[in-house]
């Protein structure tokens, strides 16, 4: 399974934190609120059954209240504060505010001295209730009245519907900010993996050799570990690519000693070829491309330079013109220095035995292929041979020395880069040899 | 004319050793890089042969230092490290040609020659001077294309001296070109080859094809 990205699951966890805190503290808020807007209704109505019960009297046993009260939402119908008073299962007095209103039910009332709330009392709409039981010396003993004060809960709902759509928009508004702040962290954490991993690209096309920038304590482990990686890969496989030359040395000095042995049976000579030719080709082989863990990005046109330099003081006597073209000039190849200047020596050694007077090399980008030429003015390759040079199943022997040894090496080293080699005629007389390499 | 070889395996080193006297070449042995430069700078070669893989210094290192120390004469690689990284290294740090391990003795004496004959500027083979005429392949000499019979030592100092054909070659230089760092130098051998020389090539005395600079040495005659 496909692992998420650092910056999706960081997301996504930020994401459920809010969708799981948002909500909670809404809820916690809003109840907050509602028990404390409901506490100070409490108090509120308390006061108003004390105020009430202040201007309460009794007159030869008859309830007597002032026609006006002091508060005016008592006086005023449908204001929606509402006042009873009841005695012995009766109700006595109803403020001039409820006069449009329905009856009141009889209620039962809280035992004297006691008072009672109820925080949504149904009354044809909702209500706070709050009630209160004094008793009062009528002359001829005490008499228990009941205060009941209701407050219609619609602006208390209002109010309420206000706070939660106020806290909703600000604390979606906090939500968003905190994704935004969070977006921007999380870019300036992620930032030094996002530039290592970048130069670690880098060093995987061959642009750099080492991981250099400064990161954060947490990768700076991880960058120096990747360096050392690279470090020890690079040793390993100079160390790898030396033994194998060491072993070639110590092999092919006793080699010669043998064959300029005077007095060796002439049917030694072709065995000690066989066994020239094994080391030379088994030795290359062994070191083509396998090595390599990332590709390098080489300039062909100095390595071309140098073998043509080379070619030049080697075939000196034969006055060749060797040119080349790169198109375009600075395109590169990816994998090894020595893997390339061992295709394209061979393939341009080939060439300068081979040439007359001229050797053009030509290197172009085709679509996703790199595409390396080497043609000469020579005697060309037969259509008949050329299969058979190229066919990797050859038998080593069956090479003759010059032409053969040196195409099997280049055909071993452009089949490890996946790559195809072809052989045409040329346009200047003789063989192309052609090398194709993918470019990606 | 006379070779420097390079080598560090003792075995080969003689036998490239017996090789080159056989083939009428003197030839001075090292078998590290510090005695080889040691040579190079101290007699003028006609080539040197050098083998990478020497002890102490390096063939590269060699082959720079010898550069440095304005040592021209052809160098040729011999190195059983065959990859073209080494070549091309070998070849810009100063050598002229490269020989892989194992090779055909034919092979080195014919890259010998060539590198000698380049090194004086002659492309081909044969080196012709008016009548005269010298095959450096097979070591023939004639004149007006009568086969000459001439001794090793006679050769040499005829090839040497076509080689140079504008130089004042003295009786010192031919002798360090024929002879071994070991031969005890006596330039009157050379005035008896150069005697025998113009005997065998103008019997009649027609041609004067050495001509002696009093006090300089000899010079081919630019008249032939």
């Amino acid at each position: 399974m496909r692992s998420l990205s650092l910056r999706l699951r960081t997301f996504a966890a930020a994401i459920l934190a809010l969708i799981i805190f948002v909500p909670t503290t809404v809820l916690t808020l809003e109840k907050a609120f509602n028990f404390s807007l409901s506490q100070s209704m409490q108090q509120q109505l308390k006061v108003q059954s004390l105020t009430l019960i202040s201007e309460f009297e009794f007159d030869n046993g008859l309830v007597q209240m002032p026609e006006q009260l002091i508060n005016e939402q008592f006086n005023l119908p449908g204001s929606g504060l509402y006042a009873f008073i009841q005695t012995d299962q009766t109700i006595v007095w109803t403020s001039l505010s409820s006069l449009n209103q329905a009856q009141l039910p009889l209620l039962t009332p809280p035992a004297v001295g006691d008072e009672s709330f109820i925080d949504d009392f149904i009354w044809g709409e909702r209500f706070f209730l709050f009630a209160y039981t004094a008793e009062f010396d009528t002359g001829e003993g005490y008499q228990a009245v009941s205060f009941f004060i209701l407050q219609d809960k619609q602006i208390f709902d209002a109010e309420k519907a206000h706070f939660a759509s106020i806290l909703w928009k600000w604390l979606g508004l906090v939500a968003l900010l905190m994704l935004v702040l969070l977006l921007v962290s999380l870019n300036a954490a992620l930032l030094p993996i996002s530039r290592l991993n970048k130069q670690i690209i880098q060093a995987e096309r061959g642009l750099i050799k080492r991981i250099e920038q400064q990161y954060p304590p947490e990768l700076e482990r991880l960058k120096s570990s990747i360096n050392h990686l690279l470090n020890s890969e690079e040793q390993q496989r100079s160390r790898y690519k030396n033994s194998l030359s060491d072993l070639a040395h110590s092999l092919k000095t006793p080699l010669t000693v043998l064959k300029g042995t005077q007095n060796l049976p002439s049917d030694a000579d072709e065995p000690i070829q066989q066994i020239d030719q094994l080391i030379k080709r088994q030795l290359k082989r062994a070191v083509a491309g396998h090595a390599m863990s990332w590709d390098a990005q080489l300039q062909i046109e100095p390595i071309l330079q140098k073998l043509v330099n080379a070619m030049h003081k080697v075939y000196a006597d034969k006055h060749l013109k060797i040119d080349w073209q790169i198109l375009p000039p600075e395109q590169y190849f990816l994998g090894d220095v020595t893997d390339l200047m061992e295709m394209l020596g061979n393939v341009l050694d080939n060439a300068c035995k081979a040439a007359k007077t001229r050797v053009l090399c030509q290197v172009e980008a085709m679509g996703r292929w790199l595409l390396i030429s080497v043609a000469d003015d020579g005697a060309g390759i037969p259509a008949e041979k050329r299969l058979s040079l190229l066919s990797r199943g050859v038998r080593l022997d069956s090479y003759t020395e010059g032409q053969g040894i040196g195409l099997a090496v280049v055909a071993d080293l452009v089949s490890a880069y996946q790559g195809k080699l072809e052989i045409e005629q040329s346009e200047l007389g003789g063989a192309r040899i052609i090398m194709q390499f993918p470019l990606s | 004319m006379r070779l420097m070889v390079a080598e560090d395996d003792s075995r080969l080193l003689t036998q490239l050793d017996q090789l080159l006297q056989k083939n009428g070449y003197s030839v001075d042995l090292a078998d590290d890089g510090a005695k080889a430069l040691f040579l190079l700078s101290e007699h003028p070669y006609d080539l040197a042969i050098i083998d990478i893989g020497l002890p102490v210094m390096d063939g590269f290192e060699l082959i720079q230092q010898a550069r440095k120390k304005s040592v021209t004469c052809p160098i040729l690689i011999l190195t059983a490290r065959d990859r073209w990284q080494e070549k091309v290294e070998g070849l810009e740090s100063g050598a002229d040609d490269y020989l892989t391990k194992p090779f055909h003795n034919e092979e080195l004496l014919a890259r010998i020659k060539a590198l000698i004959r380049r090194a004086a500027g002659k492309a081909h083979p044969l080196i012709e001077k008016g009548p005269l005429t010298l095959d450096t392949l097979s070591e023939e000499v004639t004149v007006n294309g009568q086969h000459i019979e001439l001794t090793a030592y006679e050769y040499k100092v005829l090839e040497y001296l076509l080689l140079n054909p504008q130089k004042i070659v003295s009786k010192t230089e031919l002798t360090e070109h024929i002879y071994d760092q070991d031969f005890d130098l006596d330039s009157n051998v050379i005035e008896v080859f150069v005697g025998r020389l113009r005997k065998k090539i103008d019997p009649d005395g027609s041609l004067n094809p050495i001509e002696t600079l009093r006090g300089r040495g000899y010079r081919i005659n630019r008249e032939l």
